[in-house]
């Protein structure tokens, strides 16, 4: 079900907004907060979490959560708290390769990837659920085992924190490497902006749900690699390979828009077969169409 | 490769200029680091290296452009360093004078002789003179063409003009290293005073055909109170009787035997001529050349000039009187019909008189208006004349607008402030050139009184006062034309109307202002008009259709021959100022026969055409 967020809480969500807030743990916090108010307001019910105790109403609690019986047989208002039942491993693994520096306004693909993946922790840690970090280019380039205990968000936080854009992508191979290390199938959450060979990309992911976990592809794309908007003769250089080619933009326009139509197309149809669940994002929108991923992610888990 | 001009060659800088073009463009093109330049390179390389092949294509094609253009202005020709082939030229005279029996045929032999002669390995050309030349045969090796050449040169009724007849055959390519053969009767006419020749001294011969013993021609024709008046020369040493005849259109009126002494003789015929029609004198010569003996005059009365003069008080104010009398005593070029009017009536004039007139005179200008000066301006717009006399009846503010809007004509004051007197600035206008002789009486008319007449542009002086003031101003309207004098026309400041040249000074400034032909009623052979066939006679001058009659120049009537030694003279004294610029056969006449920088300038062209259809197609 999806949540209807009003646009004054938007703000809380504008990637634009929270790359300007320099603490990461601040930032994680503001979006998740933010996005659970928004949450809060709406009838969205996804928590996989069951019933703890009651607390006394304040001010500010979501009404629908009031416990209408206990309030007729005591005239107190209480609202229900709930508790997770289980714990869930979920790792999350961000594509730091060079062309994730890539950015055509103020946020780069990198910045708002490595928000989301702060949001996503803090988030998963306030689940309850054990989180984990694999930093990658065309290898593993840092990794924060997964854990739930207090104090881990920080530490992963800190390691999100250090990581910067390296060298050219190679999605499929961290994916091997995990899926081969993974002992407990959980949740992997992959954020990248997936410019790598189609075929390999899905193969890695068929090899994680092989081995039961679940999988959020989080595609990260800027709006200009979407629509192509450059103008005149303009020489283009890859950011991870640094070769150039020029080209007459309104010309290579439409073919371009072809080929990326057709590379989103091929991972929504090759991931829908098996099973993952794929999101496309533009660093312009808000980061809550990847929580809400997650938190359906969570609430399929039994 | 040689060039004529290498300096040009310096402008090959230029082709730097759409090189750095090009370059700057590329330059400008913006680098753009991308993610997903793959898909970019998918797309739009294949596109993007046809385009810059073509860019290059495009480059490639003005450069050459601007090359070809360099190499035509730098004029190239091959320099294999052998001596250009040796030419002679054969000039044959075909004047008038070649026309007397048995002259023109001696003339061919002479010239064939002449081609048969010339040596080996020299190349042969023809040309053929009278008062101008033509190349009738260009340089070739074929003798027996350039004898058929020779023989095709028939007589005309043109003058002898060696100066034509050598320039044009020392410009033939390969005569300054050969030679030239002038085939003529040695006419001294044929040297009019101070002209010579630029040919190169040694390469002239002459080959002489004997030349008329004597020759009778009418010389000048003219009209008498009593009827036509005739100038018979006789160029033969002797007294001779000969029948001399006025016709008129062809129809003999009266002839009689003359007897003829050497030299000039005057025939008078009284006897009433008709108002209209070509009267013509004609002497009856069997030894000399026919062309000269009939001289023609037309008969047809000049169309009148019509001309409005406007004076303050009008008609009988007198103030137009000594005008009316000069241009009424017009005759034989020209005739005057002469409308007098006051100012204020200048408006009230019928289109149809307007039509009809070709000149305005202003000489008074109180009470004209607006509407009149407006209609000054379209008379003058639309091609009319306008002559003012800047005297005390014309205020210059009023004629403003007329002649222009910048004209401010200062009046100092009447009579009895001494004299001035005044001369042609520019005598070779048509004003003061027409006045002849005349014109060296201006300076015996004595100013009181003038107007000061600032000099601007579009104003030009024709005449000035001794002090340098301007006289006599001429304005340039377009189409009409304008004649502003700085006094007055009815001796009030001055004595002009008393003096000799008042009538001849009115008349043909009335006539350069009226835009009237003047003169053109006899032509001669060398002048004739496009359409009028070169041989005398009457004839309709197509672009106007006006009668005319043609007569041959009086001076090719006189046979008589000069030696060789005198005319080859006459070109040695003019090749020693000439110099080598005499038909060298050096690089420029090289150049000139190779002519490779028309095809470079044709290159050109194609490649500009090939460049504009890449650049659409690029664009």
């Amino acid at each position: 079900m999806a949540a209807s967020v009003r646009p004054n809480e938007l703000r809380h969500l504008d990637p634009a907004v929270v790359a300007r807030i320099e603490s990461l743990e601040l930032r994680a916090r503001t979006v998740v907060e933010g996005f659970l108010i928004g949450l809060h307001r709406s009838p969205f019910q996804g928590f996989s979490v069951e019933f703890s105790e009651y607390r006394q109403y304040m001010p500010g609690d979501d009404l629908s959560t009031l416990d209408w019986k206990v309030f007729g047989r005591s005239d107190r208002y209480y609202v229900k708290r709930f508790e997770e039942e289980t714990n869930l491993d979920c790792r999350i693994l961000l594509d730091v390769s060079a062309s994730m520096a890539y950015a055509s306004h103020a946020v780069t693909k990198h910045a708002y990837a490595v928000s989301l993946a702060a949001s996503l922790a803090y988030l998963m840690h306030r689940q309850r659920d054990a989180v984990g970090l694999v930093a990658f280019d065309d290898d593993v380039v840092s990794e924060v085992p997964v854990s739930g205990r207090p104090g881990h968000l920080r530490r992963l936080l800190a390691a999100l924190d250090r990581v910067e854009t390296g060298r050219r992508s190679d999605v499929a191979r961290p994916l091997t490497r995990l899926a081969e290390a993974l002992t407990r199938p959980g949740l992997v959450v992959v954020v990248s902006d997936l410019l790598d060979d189609v075929e390999s990309v899905t193969r890695g992911l068929r090899h994680l749900r092989s081995r039961g976990a679940d999988v959020i592809v989080l595609h990260v794309l800027d709006p200009a690699e979407l629509d192509f908007p450059f103008r005149g003769i303009t020489r283009f250089r890859d950011l991870e390979t640094g070769a150039e080619v020029r080209a007459l933009a309104s010309r290579a326009r439409e073919p371009y828009r072809e080929a990326m139509r057709d590379l989103v197309a091929t991972y929504e149809r090759d991931l829908r077969l098996v099973d993952v669940d794929y999101r496309r994002l533009d660093t312009s929108q808000p980061l809550d169409a990847a929580l809400q991923s997650y938190l359906a992610a969570r609430a399929r888990r039994p | 490769m040689s060039f004529l001009f290498p300096a040009f060659l310096l402008g090959a800088v230029t082709i730097a200029i759409p090189v750095v073009l090009h370059l700057m463009r590329r330059q400008r093109a913006p680098v753009v680091p991308f993610s997903a330049v793959r898909f970019v390179r998918r797309s739009a390389t294949l596109r993007t290296r046809r385009l810059r092949l073509r860019e290059l294509l495009l480059l490639a094609l003005r450069v050459t452009a601007l090359l070809l253009l360099t190499v035509a202005f730098a004029r190239p020709f091959v320099d294999d360093g052998a001596p250009a082939r040796a030419v002679t030229v054969v000039a044959i005279d075909r004047s008038l004078s070649m026309s007397a029996p048995g002259q023109m045929e001696e003339a061919h032999r002479l010239g064939a002789a002449a081609v048969d002669a010339a040596p080996a390995g020299h190349r042969v050309a023809v040309v053929a003179f009278d008062d101008r030349a033509t190349i009738v045969l260009d340089p070739t090796d074929d003798r027996a063409s350039a004898v058929a050449a020779i023989e095709s040169v028939t007589p005309t009724s043109g003058a002898t003009r060696y100066g034509a007849a050598l320039a044009a055959a020392s410009g033939v390519p390969g005569a300054g290293s050969g030679r030239i053969v002038v085939v003529t009767d040695l006419q001294q006419a044929g040297w009019p005073d101070g002209e010579g020749a630029a040919a190169p001294a040694g390469s002239v011969e002459v080959a002489a055909v004997a030349a008329v013993p004597a020759n009778l021609a009418v010389t000048a024709a003219g009209r008498t109170a009593a009827g036509l008046s005739v100038v018979v020369g006789n160029a033969g040493p002797e007294a001779r009787d000969a029948l001399v005849a006025l016709r008129v259109d062809d129809a003999v009126v009266e002839s009689r035997v003359v007897t003829l002494a050497p030299g000039a003789n005057a025939v008078r015929f009284d006897g009433p001529l008709p108002g209209s029609g070509v009267a013509s004198g004609e002497v009856v010569d069997p030894d000399g050349y026919a062309g000269d003996n009939r001289r023609y005059l037309l008969l047809d009365p000049p169309p009148p000039v019509r001309a409005l003069a406007v004076v303050n008080g009008g008609r009988g104010s007198g103030g137009a009187f000594f005008v009316d009398r000069a241009l009424a005593a017009g005759s034989g070029t020209a005739r005057f019909v002469l409308q007098v009017t006051a100012p204020d009536a200048v408006a009230s004039l019928d289109p149809a008189a307007w039509e009809a007139l070709a000149a305005v005179l202003i000489l008074g200008t109180d009470g004209l208006e607006g509407e009149d000066r407006a209609r000054l301006t379209a008379f003058v717009a639309a091609g009319g004349g306008l002559l003012v006399a800047a005297g005390a009846g014309v205020e210059p503010a009023l004629l403003a607008g007329v002649l222009g809007p910048d004209l401010r004509i200062a009046f100092e004051p009447g009579p009895g402030t001494g004299g001035r007197h005044w001369v042609p600035a520019d005598r070779r206008h048509p004003v003061l050139r027409a006045l002849g002789e005349a014109a060296t009486t201006l300076g015996e008319v004595t100013f009181r009184g003038a107007a000061t007449i600032p000099e601007g542009s579009g104003a030009r002086a024709l005449g000035r006062f001794d002090d340098g003031t301007p006289a006599l101003v001429e304005y340039d309207l377009g189409t009409g034309r304008a004649l502003l004098f700085a006094s007055d026309l009815r001796g009030a400041w001055n004595d002009f109307p008393r003096r000799p040249g008042f009538a001849p000074f009115v008349h043909e400034a009335v006539r350069y202002v009226a835009q009237a032909p003047a003169g053109a009623r006899d032509i001669a052979v060398a002048d004739v008009p496009r359409g009028v066939p070169a041989t005398a006679g009457t004839a309709i001058v197509p672009d106007s259709g006006r009668r005319v009659v043609v007569n041959v120049d009086p001076r090719e009537s006189a046979p008589a021959p000069m030696t060789a030694a005198a005319f080859l003279e006459r070109v040695e004294s003019r090749a020693a100022a000439g110099g080598a610029a005499a038909g060298e056969a050096g690089p420029g006449e090289r150049e000139r026969e190779q002519a490779w920088w028309w095809y470079a300038l044709a290159a050109m062209l194609a490649v500009l055409v090939g460049e504009a259809w890449l650049a659409r197609a690029v664009a």
